[in-house]
């Protein structure tokens, strides 16, 4: 997916916006206060992520052999394994099913995945109607938006305008109260789930194991969705295996814990083949969809370790970049600071250099993380290969350039300190702050004023303090 | 015989995984402590009822009457069956109180298959047993197969379970160390901890929104 705008031009439509600033000041606060809570009903909370880490640091170090085992499991368990190397696969594979099928309309519960791979539009282009059961998930879908949270899709918009959307597109009296609107989403969709041939999940973990997928939701619109209609098919990136259920429960007492402060997640699915003879409902078929898109790839280099995530969100929730500009300004289906190390991951380091830029590496991400992934460090590691894909520019190229000279050159660097110490001190005047720079400089002013040097250096003052 | 095109893919990926997986050993951690949770059935209800659900408590001989009570109500029930919901004497009381019990079974596929869930969407209840509890968290563990729709934890507003005492655990790690043939006992498992919720509107929390508003769970035997 290209985004329409360029990066700088879409943080700008952002900041511009107060309804959105409302919106995420409001739901980022709450998120970061329920995360601290829920941290804090563990005994050590370090300690739970420390082993929450080395579950996806060995997992991961053994993926094609815990893949193969839990393919295996699956198939096992009566469910059918479709591999899908790269977007188009899954798409095709899952429009198959739906063919297959005979499906008409689909009912499907939030999946981040099926964001990434495209399906709705691939769905409804082969004659499905896709409806969306997640609530915000719902509310976006009737707005004809994507997600700009990982696990609050409809995060950025407020409540009065979630009421106005619902008033015109579903005709009900305009309301604000969330309760109110809940009940309009679960009559509405209930209908759906009950005539849907056809439900669609992502999937959380898969228990390498015993073949179980595990799905979280706290709606249970993925219970439901996985139950009612006579298929099921559920998307899972490769990355997303765990190899135990004793792990799993590792990753469960940390999933919730960071995404919404619960202990534990309202529904919490483990699905093992589709419905047993004897039992009484669910769906007749299962599927999996096994998709690559990229992954292997990553596994093999400098980012790999952007696939220990959870997907939790927490790391949108602390970012000072994402609370100010939301997750649309990205451009990316994930956004925040793992979706700018995992887009130019997964699509391409040319076209996505502005995202690992979007950040000050304060390392708030890297403080929140669950499974401790060093975001900041992959930041720089994303910057360096859009460099090296030709991305840098010439202006920084050649600034840093001559930094690097003169800081090797003792004599040099203190000549040339000198220098724009006297240039800087003139240009900011009085006030001690300079408000706007010459071209290539007046992309740091057009912003912000930049500070006349001070005085004296730091090895100058050092000097004559120790000499007194 | 050519390979089908699955299997390629599938060599294609596990390949791809094999070349690229990293070569340094895993650091590993320990794992960590887990929180210790002294009265279960205590915790259990404090957990659950800080979730908005309820639980009760009634002494044996009144427990029946109890359940009977949380199932009268505007219409009829979705429930397991007798033999799972393991009470004695519960389906003659439900019988004699004249509450109206709906036949689980879903068709595969059409015909039949639409109007029956259109049906089941109509109980008011859902009744139902339970694996065993978590105390830590008020999760019930429950299972599908033969006499325990999945549905009726579900489809209904209100989710009535009934749990016995002696199924208390800690913790979600006790119940897999202890418990391993629940483990794999039906097609679906579910932890189902407090009636359904969503945050999605500005944060604020809404109950009822897919499965149920209402969540009582019975302290049995």
């Amino acid at each position: 997916m290209i985004a329409p705008l360029p990066f700088h031009r879409r943080v700008a439509q952002a900041l511009d916006d107060p309804g959105l600033r409302t919106a995420l000041d409001r739901a980022t606060d709450r998120f970061r206060i329920q995360r601290a809570e829920g941290l804090a009903s563990l005994p050590d909370p370090d300690a739970t992520r420390d082993r929450a880490r080395a579950v996806r640091e060995a997992t991961l170090a053994r993926l094609d052999e815990h893949l193969g085992r839990f393919a295996d499991a699956v198939g096992e368990l009566g469910g059918r394994v479709h591999w899908a190397t790269d977007a188009a696969a899954a798409r095709a594979a899952v429009v198959g099913i739906a063919r297959d099928a005979g499906a008409r309309l689909a009912v499907k519960s939030k999946s981040m995945i099926s964001e990434e791979v495209g399906l709705n539009p691939a769905l409804e282009a082969g004659g499905v109607r896709v409806v969306e059961s997640d609530l915000g998930e719902y509310i976006i879908q009737l707005a004809g938006e994507t997600p700009s949270h990982i696990v609050a899709p409809a995060i950025h918009k407020t409540r009065e305008q979630v009421g106005e959307l619902f008033h015109r597109r579903l005709g009900v009296p305009l309301t604000d109260d969330p309760a109110e609107m809940t009940r309009v989403a679960r009559s509405v969709l209930r209908d759906v789930y009950l005539k849907a041939d056809l439900g669609i999940s992502g999937v959380n973990f898969g228990v390498a194991e015993s073949g179980a997928l595990s799905i979280v939701t706290n709606e249970g619109n993925a219970s439901l969705a996985t139950t009612a209609p006579r298929v099921h098919v559920a998307l899972m990136g490769i990355e997303r295996i765990v190899p135990t259920l004793a792990d799993l429960a590792v990753m469960l007492r940390v999933l919730a814990r960071s995404a919404s402060g619960q202990k534990l997640t309202v529904y919490t699915d483990l699905i093992r083949g589709p419905r047993r003879s004897g039992d009484p409902d669910g769906p007749g078929e299962l599927h999996v969809v096994l998709v690559d898109n990229g992954r292997s790839r990553i596994l093999g280099g400098p980012v790999a370790e952007i696939l220990y995530c959870i997907r939790c969100g927490a790391c949108l929730n602390a970012c000072p970049v994402y609370r100010e500009i939301g997750g649309h300004a990205y451009g990316s289906v994930y956004p925040g600071p793992v979706g700018a190390v995992l887009t130019p991951a997964l699509e391409g380091v040319a076209e996505w250099s502005a995202l690992p830029e979007a950040s000050s590496l304060c390392g708030a991400c890297r403080e929140v993380c669950p499974v401790r992934i060093d975001i900041p460090k992959l930041l720089l590691r994303s910057r360096r290969a859009a460099v090296e894909a030709g991305r840098g520019s010439l202006w920084a190229r050649l600034l840093l350039g001559s930094f690097a000279a003169a800081a090797r050159r003792p004599r040099l660097f203190r000549l040339a300190l000198a220098m724009a110490r006297r240039l800087s001190r003139l240009a900011a005047g009085r006030s001690g702050w300079i408000r706007r720079l010459p071209p290539p400089l007046s992309g740091w002013t057009a912003s912000r004023d930049f500070p006349a040097f001070a005085r004296h250096s730091f090895s100058e003052e050092w000097r004559r303090r120790r000499a007194t | 015989m050519a390979p089908a095109a699955g299997d390629v893919s599938r060599e294609a990926i596990l390949g791809a995984v094999r070349r690229n997986r990293p070569r340094d050993a895993p650091v590993g951690a320990p794992a960590a402590p887990l929180p210790e949770v002294p009265d279960l059935p205590d915790a259990f209800a404090r957990s659950l009822e800080a979730l908005g659900g309820r639980v009760l408590a009634p002494p044996p001989e009144r427990a029946v009457q109890v359940v009977v009570e949380q199932c009268r109500s505007v219409g009829p029930i979705l429930a397991w069956s007798a033999a799972e919901l393991g009470l004695a004497g519960l389906d003659a009381a439900l019988a004699a109180a004249g509450v109206e019990r709906l036949d689980p079974a879903v068709p595969e596929r059409e015909p039949g298959r639409g109007e029956q869930l259109g049906r089941l969407a109509g109980a008011a209840v859902g009744l139902t047993g339970a694996l065993a509890g978590i105390a830590e968290t008020g999760t019930l563990v429950l299972a599908s197969g033969p006499g325990r729709p999945r549905l009726a934890w579900l489809l209904p507003l209100h989710h009535v379970a009934l749990l016995s005492r002696a199924r208390l655990l800690p913790t979600l790690e006790s119940a897999i160390e202890s418990r391993p043939e629940v483990w794999s006992l039906g097609a679906e498992l579910a932890l189902v901890t407090g009636p359904s919720r969503s945050g999605d509107i500005e944060l604020v929390l809404t109950r009822g929104v897919h499965g149920p508003r209402e969540l009582t769970v019975v302290l049995v035997p």
